[in-house]
């Protein structure tokens, strides 16, 4: 009886402890208790990684609208088709749903409300399948089809609906999922991007923006080796090594010492490396994200 | 006795799930918190993160400030860590590394010779950039990857005529500094990639931790158009 009593009161405390979590208002620090843990379990439960290294996941949505601020033109038929039915395992959803979300991305940035609404429900699918809770919801899509005529809200919307997916996933040791989702996502908005630039200027700052892409994809790879001891991430981080290949190839110059200084309140870092692309270059980049993307959707399609 | 046992097991659950329930109550964290005290609207950035700290604790955010971009970093934390936290933004720069000698079967080994480099021991701990070796083929600075870098690669024979990198982290900025401020605005000459190194004050704890220790930290990262630097 003491036994059982002792449990219950315990099994309470774990559920006060859930909901005081879970309830925890804005602006407020959740209660405390003095029990001492030991570190290392609590490391071992995800929450709390000692000297941890954080890795932004791509989000395609600033890439877009930079494009979209240079004047890059809307072509919907570089969109994938909506039929999800060729996807099967894990690791082809996870990649289904990278792709799927870069092009909902695309869509909601020009605008594309109807293609927004089709890509938003395949996602939503997709999401379903792979286990990804509460980001994917009947709620949002109400919400989408209620702010059709207010890009600003509709990009809001997806673009949160994309982090409370990441968010779910790193919070439920998913992150080999993440990994490939935005390894996948990322190459999907390459192939949009390099796909709608006509011809290689220099002087146009779409360029550079892809040249530094190349920073970019050095965080994706730490991102993917912090998961490659999983066999679907290691396969991603196969399929991505002929971008690597051609990015290894960019040229960084150094454009002076690194400095900083300060001027009112804003600080100026200066000098650094500057990363060069030549029109060559450019094309290998164009026919690498190609092939990778080939290879990421051909084994699904 | 067995009272005791069972009170230990769960209240042991109760902690982790606790911490566990804490980390995700941190996922907007830095949303809902860090507010900067600048007029200048800014959009936020896809870069931000919230984490789960403890007192004493110190990672690394990396992210990829862009030219033509201004941005400003705004850290705030929950009420568990009384004092301001210390950060620090560095710029993550492959160095070349020349080869010297022609011919080695283990080439992260090989004598290199290394240029502008600043590995000095920061007083922070190791610093590992999560890049794996830091001499290697290309300038991913990874030798995981076989023999595809790039141009730099392996020539089968155990040469490495070509240049490898290193990966070099250089300190651009340190708030201790600088009074301790909670948010920086900054914009960059050329597109950069950075590490904000975030401490949280206090001493580390080795094993055992209490819960009142760990507390939310928010890493807010805006950005906007950069309005150029002079008049």
């Amino acid at each position: 009886m003491n036994i059982l009593k002792a449990a219950s009161i315990n099994c309470v405390v774990v559920g006060l402890i859930s909901v005081v979590a879970c309830a925890e208002p804005e602006h407020s620090t959740a209660e405390k208790t003095n029990e001492e843990v030991d570190s290392l379990k609590l490391a071992s439960t995800s929450a709390i990684q000692p000297d941890e290294n954080y890795y932004p996941i791509p989000s395609p949505e600033e890439m877009f609208e930079f494009i979209k601020a240079n004047q890059l033109k809307y072509d919907p038929a570089k969109v994938i088709s909506n039929d999800i039915s060729k996807f099967s395992s894990e690791e082809q959803k996870a990649v289904a749903f990278g792709v799927f979300s870069t092009n909902l991305a695309y869509v909601a940035s020009f605008e594309d409300f109807q293609k927004s609404i089709s890509f938003y429900k395949t996602i939503r699918e997709l999401g379903n399948d792979l286990g990804i809770e509460g980001a994917v919801t009947q709620n949002t899509m109400n919400r989408i089809q209620a702010h059709l005529d207010q890009p600003d809200s509709l990009m809001k919307i997806v673009n949160n609906s994309y982090r409370e997916s990441v968010a779910f996933l790193e919070n439920n040791k998913r992150g080999n999922v993440m990994a490939v989702i935005a390894a996948s996502g990322w190459v999907e908005s390459m192939h949009i991007v390099l796909s709608s630039v006509e011809k290689f200027d220099e002087s146009n700052e779409v360029m550079q923006r892809i040249a530094d892409q190349k920073l970019v994809f050095g965080n994706l790879l730490a991102y993917l080796k912090d998961y490659s001891d999983d066999p679907m991430v290691m396969n991603m981080m196969k399929k991505v090594s002929p971008v690597r290949e051609v990015f290894s190839s960019f040229e960084e110059r150094k454009t002076g010492k690194i400095s900083n200084q300060k001027k009112g309140k804003k600080l100026i870092l200066g000098g650094g490396t500057k990363i060069y692309m030549s029109a060559q270059q450019f094309l290998q980049l164009k026919s690498s994200v190609e092939q990778v993307r080939r290879s990421m959707l051909n084994e699904t399609i | 006795m067995k009272n005791n046992l069972i009170s230990i097991v769960f209240f042991g659950l109760a902690s982790i799930t606790f911490v566990n329930l804490k980390a995700q109550s941190c996922n907007y964290f830095h949303k809902r918190n860090c507010a900067s005290e600048s007029e200048i609207p800014m959009r936020e950035d896809t870069q931000s993160k919230s984490a789960l700290f403890s007192k004493g604790q110190q990672s690394d955010f990396n992210m990829v400030a862009y030219k033509g971009q201004d941005y400003r970093i705004v850290l705030c934390t929950d009420e568990t860590f009384s004092e301001p936290v210390e950060f620090r933004i560095y710029e993550k720069v492959r160095t070349r590394i020349e080869p010297v000698a022609e011919s080695s079967d283990e080439p992260a080994a090989a004598s290199t010779k290394q240029e502008e480099t600043s590995t000095e021991d920061d007083g922070w701990g190791d610093s590992d950039d999560g890049w794996g070796n830091s001499a290697s083929y290309d300038s991913y600075s990874d030798d995981s990857w076989g023999d595809s870098g790039g141009g730099n690669a392996n020539t089968g024979s155990g040469e490495y005529k070509e240049a490898k990198f290193k990966l070099v982290k250089e300190l651009l900025y340190d708030n201790k500094e600088d009074g301790m401020v909670q948010e920086i605005e900054f914009t960059a000459e050329n597109t950069k990639s950075l590490t904000i190194e975030v401490k949280v004050p206090g001493e580390a704890v080795q094993k055992k931790l209490k819960i009142k220790e760990v507390g939310c930290v928010g890493v807010l990262v805006e950005h906007t158009k950069s309005g150029g630097l002079g008049f």
